[in-house]
């Protein structure tokens, strides 16, 4: 058993499929409790890492280890102790709510007494309590994407994997089910969740990795990869009430630290590499020259803008 | 046996599940309404054919209708299972990956085993529950006479094995194949013959005999109850050696179930070389065309081996651990073991089971007094001949599969390979046949033809009988004569082996090490967060975003076989 605090380590994976290399020397660690966003274009290779994790595929090369155990000598003893839930939720035609949980409670070797409380305490946190009854068939996308997650909690997994659980939903469900994620990381669980849909995992993701084309390009908690992405730079956007000459650059440019970035009509925007508390005199010069400021925004390296910075979209 | 193990056993969440599934389909109706319309139809045919005799309570009905009725019938349902049956067999697996649940299945708490298994009992019980629809009825004619219940009875077990038999193959299908659609397509290339076979079996016994196949079955084993055993054999293996085979084709392929498999394997070769070893004294009362089909059967039974011989030069990372912790074990099965040279090992042990039963086939018969010794004995030899040729053509064909994999053919490419190039040269033997011109069976005589085992079994089975053959052409199957086949068999057999084994050198791969180079970088043991290793430094270093923890220290990760 690993002494790491870990629950998730990834090592050197790599998986081909024939001459295409879905996942190239993959390595992160997902920490116990926390949720972690797994970022990434289509054909990344998100799914393939998620079957690694999950021991549904072998991979060529590295190891992945949950809770201390090798994915591919302990796969048993692992899902023991994972909930997995795919990206395209299988469902089965005929089976009511009840009846598919109480199926899936029985693949986890739960019966009896102990089947029944299990199922009822799953059911009371994704509030399936009203559709019991209801044939699996006839539910909405965000109902069988919640019944697919109950599935997953009857064995109280402390790690669950989700694969773009919110692909497809409608915006209530999308937050109905981002409460649902915050609840079970509030009961300890750690939740490892892929998505492409940025703004979903942003306010609720701890950390993240982010993959392209097989590769991780960045790991880390979202501040950590902020800082590490401004590399001490801060940009601001300022707006004057007139639309400043040409003099403005060479006013400005005298200042340490000082870098004009773009200028549009009465726009302009500028990096600042100096100390942020030195960026006053930014204000006082202009003011001393004779424009006037209607506004000033500090942009912020929010997931997205830090996404599209380090990926470029292709895929293998 | 307590309820936990008895769900493992059964794996019975699943045959719940795809019973209670199969019961809501409207399908399911319909093929019982199907049934019980025949079944109707049948016996209003039979009451309108009633005679009213009154002589006897038996004969409330004419005893000969019903008998007619029962065997029509049971006809029928031969028929339904026969079509129907792989159908829903066959899409089992392939369906629940369709639907996109079979992935669920696996993440959970059942092996493959269970899984397979509960897939297994699940359409056992729906095909005894069909066969049950009609029981009442079938039994009530026999109270009233026109049918023994044991003969009744022994259909039906029959019907049973039957439905057990496609079931087990089915799932098999299922599993092979990845898409519902396939699945359809694939199905019914696997029964085409079984299916072929029952039906002419049970529609030729009716129509000509007025017979049930179980009364023929029954009488021909009665008669000789090897045949009866060789039957049963046959189903048990290929059941059992079909659901093994779903099993491990449904579980990861890196992982230590190829080890219990191989011995699985080698456990159902044993018993069928020992059933080959105590029926082989009584080959020659066979006549020689079924003995001829005898020696075809030994050879197709053989075949599923190439898979094993042409499988990757890996070492499944499981057992390479079993072989750091358990040692001894380890060396003990190491024939067992999948990968480098023990693949074509494997396949040559058990080729070896099937020795002894050559050697002393039909010597039996030279003990009977009623048996001209000299006539008996040309025979055994021309019997003997065959098999050993056959054995001796499964090891060619091994060692150019094993030949495949070495070279980087995946297990299935190298024994579709191997095989397909016998095929052809059949194919162009034929041809060459054809062309030379030369009157009569000229393959026959020694040369380049002779060299294809399957060819001259195939031209053999043209010849009205094999043992005029045999006299027409001594010089061919004189007492010590040596075929040319075999000759080409061996020869085939060792290059193969020595090129493959070249190929091993040259790629620098452990040849009989568990230890295999090419799979090192998958890791047995958690390396230190700290070493990994360079090619994740340079993509990292390269964007400036970086994990602290994977930029300290970067060392290549180094793997159990290395340390």
């Amino acid at each position: 058993m690993s002494l790491s605090s870990a629950i998730l380590q990834v090592r050197n994976l790599s998986v081909s499929f024939g001459k295409i290399k879905a996942v190239n020397n993959v390595n992160f660690d997902v920490e116990r409790g926390v949720i972690h966003g797994f970022i990434g274009p289509n054909g990344a290779g998100k799914t393939t890492t998620i079957r690694v994790i999950s021991t549904l595929q072998v991979p060529d090369e590295g190891g992945v280890w949950v809770n201390g155990q090798n994915v591919l000598t302990q796969p048993d003893s692992i899902r023991m102790n994972l909930g997995y839930m795919p990206d395209h939720v299988g469902v089965y035609a005929g089976l009511s709510v009840m009846e598919y949980l109480d199926f899936f409670a029985m693949t986890r070797r739960i019966y009896g007494p102990k089947k029944s409380s299990v199922i009822s305490d799953v059911v009371e946190l994704t509030d399936l309590g009203d559709l019991l009854d209801r044939e699996v068939e006839s539910l909405s996308k965000g109902m069988r994407q919640r019944m697919c997650l109950a599935q997953t909690l009857l064995h109280e997994p402390d790690l669950l994997i989700l694969d773009e659980p919110a692909s497809g939903l409608d915006p209530r469900a999308r937050i109905e089910f981002r409460d649902l994620i915050l609840e079970l990381r509030r009961l300890g669980k750690t939740v490892f969740l892929s998505s492409h849909i940025l703004s979903e995992l942003s306010p609720i993701c701890d950390s993240v990795s982010i993959i392209e084309k097989g590769r991780v390009v960045a790991h880390g908690s979202i501040d950590e990869i902020q800082t590490l992405m401004s590399q001490g730079k801060t940009s601001f956007d300022v707006t004057l009430l007139k639309e400043p000459g040409k003099e403005l650059e060479p006013l400005l440019s005298q200042l340490p630290g000082f870098m004009l970035i773009m200028l549009q009509g009465k726009k302009f925007r500028f990096e600042w590499t100096g100390e942020i508390e030195d960026v006053s005199k930014v204000w006082e010069l202009l003011s001393t020259n004779g424009f006037v400021i209607s506004g000033i925004s500090k942009k912020e390296d929010n997931l997205e803008n830090i996404f599209m910075s380090l990926t470029t979209g292709e895929v293998q | 046996m307590n309820r936990s193990l008895l769900f493992k056993f059964l794996g019975l969440p699943m045959i719940q599940k795809d019973l209670f599934l199969a019961m809501k389909k409207t399908s399911w109706m319909v093929i019982q309404i199907i049934y019980l319309v025949v079944v109707g139809f049948v016996l209003s045919l039979n009451i309108l054919n009633w005679k009213g005799t009154n002589s006897s309570p038996d004969s409330l009905w004419s005893t000969v209708s019903t008998t007619e009725l029962v065997f029509v019938y049971l006809f029928m349902q031969m028929m339904a299972l026969c079509v129907i049956f792989p159908f829903l067999a066959g899409s089992t697996i392939s369906r629940e990956r369709s639907e996109k649940t079979w992935a669920l299945l696996r993440t959970t708490s059942m092996t493959p085993g269970e899984l397979i298994r509960g897939k297994f009992f699940a359409l056992l019980s729906q095909g005894v529950f069909i066969l049950l629809i009609s029981a009442p009825l079938l039994v009530m004619m026999t109270l009233l006479g026109g049918v023994a219940l044991e003969n009744l009875l022994m259909e039906y077990l029959i019907h049973v094995v039957l439905i057990a038999w496609i079931s087990s193959v089915g799932v098999l299908s299922s599993a092979i194949t990845r898409k519902g659609a396939a699945s359809y397509i694939s199905t019914p290339l696997f029964f085409f013959f079984p299916m072929l076979a029952a039906l002419n079996g049970a529609g030729f016994t009716y129509l000509r005999e007025k017979q049930t196949i179980t009364s023929k079955l029954v009488a021909f084993h009665a008669f000789d109850p090897e045949a009866f055993f060789l039957t049963i054999s046959v189903v048990f293996i290929t059941g059992l050696g079909s659901l093994l085979g779903a099993i491990h084709l449904t579980s990861p392929k890196n992982s230590v179930r190829s080890l219990p498999t191989r011995i699985g394997i080698f456990v159902l070769y044993g018993y069928a070389a020992i059933w080959f070893f105590v029926y082989a004294p009584t080959l020659l009362k066979v006549p020689a065309r079924e003995f001829l089909m005898l020696t075809f059967l030994s050879g197709i039974l053989l075949v599923p081996l190439l898979r094993i011989a042409g499988a990757g030069p890996e070492v499944p990372l499981g057992i390479r651990q079993l072989g750091r912790d358990k040692p001894i074990a380890s060396r003990l099965l190491v024939l067992f073991t999948p990968g480098g040279i023990r693949n074509l090992l494997f396949c040559v042990l058990i080729i070896l089971l099937f020795i002894p039963a050559g050697l002393v086939g039909g010597e039996g018969v030279l003990s009977d007094p009623n048996v001209d010794v000299v006539t008996a004995t040309a025979g055994l030899d021309f019997l003997r001949d065959l098999y050993f040729s056959v054995l001796f053509w499964i090891a060619s064909l091994m060692a150019l599969a094993w030949f495949l994999g070495q070279c980087g053919c995946g297990s299935i490419l190298s024994a579709s390979l191997a095989f397909t190039a016998h095929l052809i040269a059949v194919l162009v033997l034929t041809v060459l046949t054809v062309r030379s011109g030369i009157p009569g069976w000229p393959a026959y005589e020694p040369g380049l033809g002779m060299i294809s085992t399957p060819y001259n079994l195939i031209q053999i089975a043209g010849t009205n009988s094999a043992y005029n053959f045999q006299r027409g052409f001594p010089s061919y199957f004189d007492p010590g004569a040596v075929r040319m086949d075999t000759i080409f068999n061996i020869v085939t057999f060792l290059l193969f082996s020595v090129l493959g084994i070249v190929v091993s050198v040259v790629k620098k791969r452990p040849l009989f090490s568990v230890y295999s180079g090419n799979d090192g970088k998958l890791l047995l043991d958690l390396p230190d967060s700290a070493s990994v290793s360079n090619d994740q430094q340079n993509v990292t270093d390269s964007i400036s975003v970086v994990d602290p923890d994977f930029n300290s220290d970067s060392q290549n990760v180094k793997t159990k076989d290395e340390s």
